[in-house]
């Protein structure tokens, strides 16, 4: 069964980077499902823990370069927040590999296509397909 | 405030091993305020409570809901439904509010989720420092505001020990500051440093925890 991989893509950057791709027919992974947001520091942590309840194979959290956030702050919250679920998700059993987070700008869409690519095989090379919620 | 801290989600998961569904009860009290145990912290341990069980192949149904605070019994009442629909509950406020809920819920075990830890404050975000030991018996009067009791690591009342270092503690010298320093520095920037010359009759350390448990009787507030 192939599960999603859920990409939040700030607004300002990462989403701009993946409409560029449609225009540049950079191709996207087929199981990357994006959420778009208006600065990647609004996802909370519970955001992609539902996300992971709900079957997503893994989640990506994709925002501006630190020095280049629209909201000043979003891109250092979203990162610490990656950061210290990683350790949750270590706690319960689950791989922390399965969140990242990584910074692009609206001019790196092959950047965006690559590192989102990279990321969605990754959590499916050796045939090691995640149950929902595992 | 009360400070605290989440309890490592396996000593979490140990206690609600029986349990297939469990009430995760938050504080919009102090737990809240130093992101231990409110709202959003709650919605973050049922989920990763619902995860960590379903790696084991095991299902966990949780209610969550958080109340004004878990130390009154009035706002108590609102988690009497929710308790009757679960098996157990796991309260993420302080100490004083899982015993509050342990003790109007006696048919139900009430597991604690956070460790009390100490009474504190932020001194930048994401961090916060012991400032009160509730000694009973409040002598920042005398100290320029800063209590030897809670912020010396020995608790001294007559200056500095020998370990003290460039305005540190021994203990700790990356983090601990040397509460005496500290006292001699606020003194002597409001020109009392002749406080320290005071003599000060021997502490009476019986309102403290020394004395036993504590109690307060205000009656003139009583019905």
């Amino acid at each position: 069964m192939i599960t999603p991989v859920v990409a939040f893509c700030c607004e300002n950057s990462a989403y701009l980077a993946a409409d560029a791709c449609g225009s540049l027919r950079i191709g996207l992974h087929p199981d990357i499902v994006m959420v778009r947001v208006p600065c990647i520091g609004s996802v909370k942590e519970i955001d992609i823990l539902r996300e992971l309840e709900e079957g997503a194979r893994g989640v990506v959290l994709a925002g501006c370069h630190k020095d280049a956030c629209h909201h000043l702050q979003g891109t250092c919250r979203a990162e610490k927040r990656v950061e210290g679920l990683g350790a949750l998700l270590r706690e319960c059993g689950i791989d922390s590999g399965r969140v990242r987070y990584f910074a692009v700008s609206p001019r790196e869409a092959r950047t965006f296509a690559a590192m989102t690519g990279e990321f969605a095989w990754n959590l499916t090379r050796g045939n090691n397909e995640h149950e929902p919620g595992e | 405030m009360i400070i605290a801290k989440r309890k490592p989600l396996e000593e979490i998961l140990s206690m609600i091993e029986p349990y297939k569904k469990v009430l995760v009860a938050g504080c919009n009290g102090c737990v809240a305020i130093c992101l231990a145990g409110g709202e959003k912290e709650v919605g973050i341990l049922a989920s990763a409570l619902r995860l960590a069980r379903r790696q084991k192949k095991q299902e966990l149904l949780t209610v969550e809901l958080t109340i004004e605070r878990q130390c009154e019994h009035e706002f108590i009442d609102a988690l009497t439904k929710p308790v009757s629909e679960c098996e157990a509950v796991i309260s993420m406020a302080c100490g004083i509010g899982v015993q509050a809920l342990a003790e109007r819920f006696r048919d139900r075990w009430v597991f604690p989720g956070v460790n009390t830890e100490f009474l504190g404050m932020p001194v930048e975000q994401g961090v916060w420092n012991e400032y009160c030991a509730a000694c009973g018996n409040c002598l920042l009067g005398i100290t320029g505001g800063i209590c030897p009791v809670a912020r010396c690591s020995k608790s001294l009342l007559n200056g500095p020990c020998g370990g003290t270092e460039k305005g540190k503690c021994e203990v700790d010298r990356e983090h601990i500051e040397c509460a005496w320093h500290l006292i001699y520095e606020r003194l002597k920037e409001k020109g009392r440093l002749d406080i320290l010359d005071e003599l000060q009759k021997p502490r009476d350390w019986s309102t403290s925890r020394d004395g036993g448990v504590r109690r307060i009787v205000r009656e003139d507030m009583r019905l």
